[in-house]
């Protein structure tokens, strides 16, 4: 009987914690895909350059994330009005990837800062810019972090930052 | 009156007092102006004063003195809309004061604002027909010098605030 009842506890004890592991794997798990270039520089780069790298904020050399971009932060002085280079962009990737290496996009500096703290973000000293996971910028981003690109995100999210080059 | 006038400069720039100026942004650069609302023009203001935001306007980017008069339109993030007016050096400067209903322009580029502004902030600087829209927005810098350098473009400054482009 004792015997019987010794079972019974321990099939309770590992149907617990089958039931624990099935509640952790409710949580984000989307896996940082590696980041791709190229989609970076067809449609994020344009958002994240007017958005984020402005001089006085991730276009600064030495920052944990740092951006070049065409109006902020350029790779050598004689840049400077010209386009954005394909190595600046390169090396962009590179510090985004170099931010937060080996967590899952959801939980990624990249993600969560920008994020409203409502929303599940983090404090950013460049205050709150998405104001929940739909926002075009958060989508862009993500997309692209998890190699599921989502154009119509990126250029909606560029479309609101966006500064025309001359004024009529 | 003009005691009135130079007590009040006194009062506003007296943060200024005591500042040693040895950030090596500013640390070479001469203090031209003799402690008014014009000394200093193209130097990062806030590194001594206490104020929101602050800059120098210039007609061409290659001009050694600032243009008087030019309007700086600022919208905030909140859609505040604030328009100083630059002094004959060329400064402007936007000063929170409570207690007031709107922007209140001052003497001298001064342009004293009921609130903090909140970043990020779009920048219109006009005069005469001319217009600059700044292409970037300012996201916590309230020192224009800081990225318009004096010393010119590099990798991490961009020109002088300027009207009129040159060939």
């Amino acid at each position: 009987m004792r015997a019987l009842l010794w079972t019974a506890m321990a099939l309770g004890l590992l149907a617990l914690a089958v039931a624990l592991t099935g509640c952790q794997s409710a949580e984000p798990t989307d896996t940082l895909a590696e980041l791709d270039v190229a989609t970076w520089q067809r449609q994020v780069d344009p958002y994240v350059g007017a958005r984020c790298a402005t001089l006085d904020c991730h276009g600064m050399a030495g920052r944990p994330l740092r951006i070049y971009s065409e109006l902020g932060l350029r790779l050598r002085a004689e840049l400077r009005d010209q386009p954005i280079t394909a190595e600046e962009q390169r090396l962009n990737v590179e510090s985004v990837a170099g931010l937060d290496p080996g967590v899952a996009a959801a939980s990624h500096l990249l993600l969560r800062k920008p994020l409203a703290l409502a929303a599940g973000g983090i404090a950013h000293k460049g205050t709150q810019i998405w104001a929940s996971r739909e926002d075009p910028g958060y989508r862009c981003l993500y997309g692209w972090m998890i190699a599921t690109p989502d154009a119509a995100a990126c250029s909606a999210a560029y479309e609101l930052v966006k500064i025309p080059a001359a004024t009529p | 009156m003009s005691w009135l006038r130079g007590a009040l400069l006194l009062l506003v720039f007296a943060p200024a007092v005591g500042c040693r100026y040895d950030d090596p942004r500013v640390a070479d650069l001469p203090d031209t102006g003799g402690g008014s609302p014009t000394h200093r023009p193209g130097q990062p203001c806030l590194l001594c004063h206490d104020f929101a935001i602050a800059g120098t306007i210039y007609q061409r980017a290659s001009d050694g003195r600032g243009v008087q008069g030019a309007a700086v339109a600022i919208t905030d993030d909140a859609g505040h809309e604030m328009v100083a007016t630059s002094n004959s050096a060329g400064n402007f400067y936007l000063e929170v004061r409570s207690g007031l209903g709107a922007p209140q322009p001052g003497r001298q580029g001064n342009l004293r604002i009921p609130w903090e502004p909140v970043f990020p902030l779009r920048i219109k600087v006009s005069l005469g027909g001319l217009e600059k829209q700044m292409r970037t927005s300012v996201h916590r810098e309230g020192s224009c010098s800081i990225c318009h350098s004096l010393n010119g473009a590099g990798t991490d400054t961009v020109s002088k605030i300027f009207l009129e482009d040159t060939p």
